[in-house]
């Protein structure tokens, strides 16, 4: 075939493509870090500054709320770890044909459902009003209602549910490919569960373990719904902020600012992830 | 370890994976069973079974504001599923078929919408629209409406990160693809397009209609990124979340059971797609 | 002379590495062509070049006097069938078959009856409806054919096209494939690395090795007179040996083999003392002989053991242990072919028996060594 009409074939297919990544991701994010640096000094008038990440650290309400939400992103991915990995290891593992499939995608459907509705759920169960209460007052094990909502533990708890999808079906894939002859090796030559564990299990799922934390772990950092519906005045999160800034008090520089300090901390939290794991992203994703 | 305390250990393990599934299906079950309380909240006691919040005067079907973001988001779903699957299926021949110069970083381009936070990239496409407008106003002179925010912000905004899942979904399928077919065909004197159309398509269809069901429901639900660029038409989703704010009223669960429903029907669609593509790729082995 | 098909000087290279260089044959029109090689040796690259998947470097194909340069694959009257197979696994046997000729927007009616037609021929006339992954491998081949053959091509390209097949089969197909061929008369051009497979079916052989082509011919003239060591080695058996021209003893040479054998070969002009050459031996033109009476006559004779029998039906495979002459501790194993049922006592050696083996000087073919 001929060079040149091959140059223009791939060109032509790789257009859209280029389209779409320069004006809708690229473009866009680098004006996101030009306007975090440009300062207002007169209704339509701007200067270059720092003044928007002076303003951030200045006021500790945004930069506490900025640490607190990393954290709890960080506690929310190890937790959701913790809670999905017995309940991949089952169904990869332990269970056996029709059920492992209908375990699989009994695990899958809930997510299909607009995060929405899974949070009302949780409130219809979870609020001062809420079925929780009601039944702890009939067992008479309360007198007076408790408010469960807008509590960081609660927050904790939606978030891990919104996440479970992103952790369990990484590390189903993985473990489905362990062999199972290398786990009877192992007990064979007297291991524990625990060394298993350690030695075999967890060093085969690194792969899955690490693409389920990034997906997790972002899904945080980013959330807004579970944080404002079940979290309150007093457990912020961070896109709260943001949001703020850009729709109520319309000052978009300084949530420029606070949008790109996000985006740092997470890609360099997932960076660090990869890095730590010996992982690659494009293999991680796929 | 003893034959007791592994017995333990499993019995633990199983008992563990109850409560698992419990914790998932309670929340929607309860959003579920009180769309048919005949209550004015969506609270116990019960007080009997009724359809009124679906077929009432107060019901789903009368709720125009409901009604209306259901079809918003129903056409902005359908169009962003259009737009991924045309732009995915470009984007998997351009990675799988061709070799060229920078394929590598462009490759991590296609991902890296998938580690950009929703809301970000909602602020960042609202930011740029902005400076655009502005720009073409400055030069022009013309007052553009059309990157203000509202439902084209909103698709575009949709699309620039569903488009990484379709691509991985129809690459991964299309890499599979025997292309020693093509050759034949090509060889039986088809032309390049009608290779397409009659061999490789038609091979990358379980692809397509998963990717397209996963596509739809993503922008269905989309709530982070769409809640940055919304004008005044506003989706389901910020309908329902502005509702909420104001109040959990039964209605609220009818819309969710309609939702449980559709978002059912098409993941069975997507299982059943997935697991005839299987069993294909079963036998042409 | 026209030609069904003429390669000239064709050319091809990935990166430094040459995978077919300066490759000529002419095929006439009818005839079952095939080309034998060893795998690696640009075979498959060859035919690629022919049906247009691949452009040669160098070179010129010409099919019935029309130059295919810079024709597409899809407009070049060959078809090719795929090493493996290639069928389309979502169509049935008929819609495979049919698809080239829809391609051609052939009329639905015609597009039947051709394809009733082709089916009949490669005896899956009940089949048109099955799926692929219904049929058993040998029918999935001659679908492979008939999907070719619909469209009447000038050449029929086949790429080794009974590699996948079990032993058995294989065996049978060959047979199928040369009536087939015969009763059509179209042009086959075959690709193998199996031997047997191209001396039982074609007219002519080309047999390749490092994307050169060692020498052209009929199948017997290769076996009977190969050109090079090479072929001597890979068309057929041969029994071998490297040596050196110590002496002519009219009408003989005499050759020193490496391993310390005095040879006695026939004298030809082009030999001179001194000269580096092979020799060879059909196990067929073997001579073998047990007992206490030295064998008279024979030009060529060693004692050695028969180290082990193989009975194959109609014949029956000798391999003898002969040791080097003068005492050198050399060993060689001599293949003895011979026919099955003989009455005598020769045809039942068994194993271990002390034997003379021997042959006629104008059984061995001698071939210099460094020398085409
Ligand atoms: N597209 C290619 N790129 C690089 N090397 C190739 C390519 N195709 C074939 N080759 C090389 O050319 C040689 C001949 O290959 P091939 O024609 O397939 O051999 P055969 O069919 O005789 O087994 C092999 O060494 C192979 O590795
Ligand atoms: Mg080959």
């Amino acid at each position: 075939m001929n060079r040149l009409l091959l140059k223009w074939n791939v060109g032509l297919l790789a257009l859209p493509l280029l389209l779409w990544i320069v004006l809708l991701i690229i473009l866009p994010l680098s004006d996101l870090f030009i306007s975090s640096f440009q300062e207002k000094v007169g209704v339509g008038v701007f200067e270059w500054g720092l003044g928007n990440y002076q303003a951030f650290l200045q006021e500790p309400f945004y930069w506490q709320t900025f640490i607190r939400t990393v954290l709890f992103s960080i506690i929310a991915t190890m937790a959701t770890l913790g809670v999905a990995f017995p309940v991949a290891y089952y169904i990869a593992k332990v269970a056996r044909g029709r059920v492992k499939s209908m375990l699989f995608v009994l695990c899958l459907l809930p997510f299909w459902v607009s995060e929405l509705v899974r949070n009302y759920g949780w409130m219809i169960i979870l609020r001062e009003s809420g079925l929780l209460n009601h039944f702890l007052m009939k067992l008479n094990l309360i007198t007076q209602p408790i408010e469960f909502l807008y509590r960081d533990a609660t927050v904790m708890m939606g978030l891990i549910y919104t996440s479970l999808l992103f952790m369990v079906v990484p590390l189903v894939v993985v473990l489905e490919n362990l062999d199972e002859s290398l786990l009877e090796a192992s007990d064979d030559l007297g291991g524990g569960r625990l060394i298993s564990l350690r030695r075999i299990i967890i060093p085969h799922a690194m792969p899955g373990i690490v693409s389920g934390c990034i997906m997790v772990f972002m899904l945080t950092l980013g959330n807004y719904l579970t944080a404002t519906l079940l979290g309150g005045k007093e457990s912020l999160w961070f896109t709260e902020h943001i949001y703020n800034q850009f729709m109520t008090r319309w000052n978009w520089e300084l949530g420029s600012a606070m949008g790109f300090l996000l985006l740092v901390v997470s890609s360099a939290l997932v960076w660090l992830g990869l890095r730590m794991t010996g992982q690659k992203l494009n293999k991680v994703m796929t | 370890m003893s034959q007791r305390s592994v017995k333990v250990l499993a019995g633990i393990h199983k008992l563990y994976i109850v409560f698992f599934f419990a914790y998932l299906a309670i929340p929607l079950i309860l959003v579920a069973l009180f769309a048919f309380n005949d209550a004015p909240y969506p609270a116990l006691p019960w007080r009997g079974f009724t359809l009124e919040w679906f077929l009432g005067n107060k019901g789903v079907f009368q709720d125009e504001r409901l009604m209306d973001g259901l079809k918003v988001s129903f056409s902005v779903a359908s169009m962003v599923t259009f737009l991924c699957l045309l732009i995915g299926t470009l984007n998997a021949f351009l990675f799988e078929r061709r070799s060229f110069p920078g394929k590598g970083i462009l490759y991590f381009l296609m991902l890296a919408p998938l580690v950009v936070p929703g809301v970000i990239l909602g602020v960042s496409i609202l930011i740029f629209s902005h400076t655009l407008t502005n720009g073409i106003e400055g030069f022009l002179g013309i007052e553009t409406e059309i990157l203000r925010p509202g439902l084209l912000l909103v698709t575009l905004g949709q699309f620039a990160f569903i488009t990484t899942v379709t691509t991985l979904v129809i690459s991964a399928r299309l890499r599979k693809f025997d292309r020693m077919q093509e050759e034949a065909a090509f060889d039986l004197g088809a032309s390049h397009l009608h290779v397409l159309t009659t061999l490789t398509l038609p091979y990358l269809k379980p692809a397509l209609i998963s990717s397209g069901i996963v596509a739809f429901l993503m922008s269905f639900e989309n709530f982070n990124t769409t809640f940055m660029l919304v004008g005044s038409d506003a989706p389901l989703t910020i309908t329902l979340f502005d509702s909420l704010r104001q109040g959990a009223t039964p209605v609220l669960n009818a819309v969710s059971v309609l939702l449980i429903l559709a978002s059912g029907v098409l993941v069975a669609i997507s299982l059943f797609v997935q697991k005839v593509d299987y069993i294909l790729d079963e036998h042409s082995k | 002379m026209t030609f069904a098909l003429e390669c000239r000087s064709l050319s091809k290279r990935f990166g430094s590495f040459s995978a077919v260089s300066d490759v000529s044959f002419t095929i006439s029109e009818g005839s079952f062509f095939s080309i034998l090689g060893p795998s690696g040796c640009g075979k498959t690259t060859l035919l690629r070049m022919i049906s247009g998947f691949c452009e040669p470097d160098k070179g010129d194909i010409v099919i019935h006097s029309r130059s295919m340069r810079g024709i597409l694959p899809n407009a070049r009257p060959v078809n090719m069938v795929f090493q493996q197979l290639a069928l389309f696994p979502m169509m049935t046997v008929f819609e495979n078959i049919a698809y080239g000729l829809r391609c051609r927007k052939v009329s639905k009616k015609k597009i039947s009856f051709h394809v009733e037609e082709v089916l009949n021929r490669v005896g899956l006339a009940q089949s048109g409806s099955k799926k692929i992954d219904q049929l058993s491998g040998g029918q999935k081949q001659r679908v492979a054919i008939a999907r070719c053959l619909v469209l009447e091509p000038k050449i029929l390209l086949l790429d080794e096209p009974l590699g996948a097949l079990d032993l058995k089969l294989r065996e049978h197909m060959k047979i199928e494939l040369k009536k087939l061929q015969t009763q059509l008369g179209t042009t086959f051009l075959y690709i193998t690395h199996d031997q047997s497979e191209a001396l039982v079916m074609s007219s002519h052989i080309a047999v390749m090795k490092e994307g050169r082509i060692e020498q052209i011919g009929t199948p017997q003239a290769l076996y009977q007179s190969p050109k090079s060591s090479f072929v001597a080695q890979f068309v057929g058996d041969n029994n071998h040996w490297r040596g050196k021209i110590v002496q002519f003893c009219e009408p003989y040479v005499e050759v020193q083999t490496e391993e310390g054998w005095k040879l006695k070969a026939l004298y030809s002009s082009s030999f001179q003392v001194g000269d580096r050459v092979d020799i060879f031996v059909r196990p067929e033109a073997m001579l073998v002989k047990s007992g206490e009476k030295k064998p008279n006559g024979w030009v060529n004779c060693f004692e050695g053991l028969v180290s082990s029998v193989v009975f194959n039906g109609g014949t029956r495979d000798l391999w003898v242990n002969v040791r080097g002459g003068n005492g050198s501790s050399f060993s060689k194993e001599l293949k003895v072919t011979l026919p099955a049922q003989k009455g005598d006592g020769e045809a039942c050696l068994p194993s271990g028996r002390a034997v003379e083996v021997g042959w006629d000087a104008l059984s061995s073919h001698v071939l210099k060594v460094g020398v085409k």
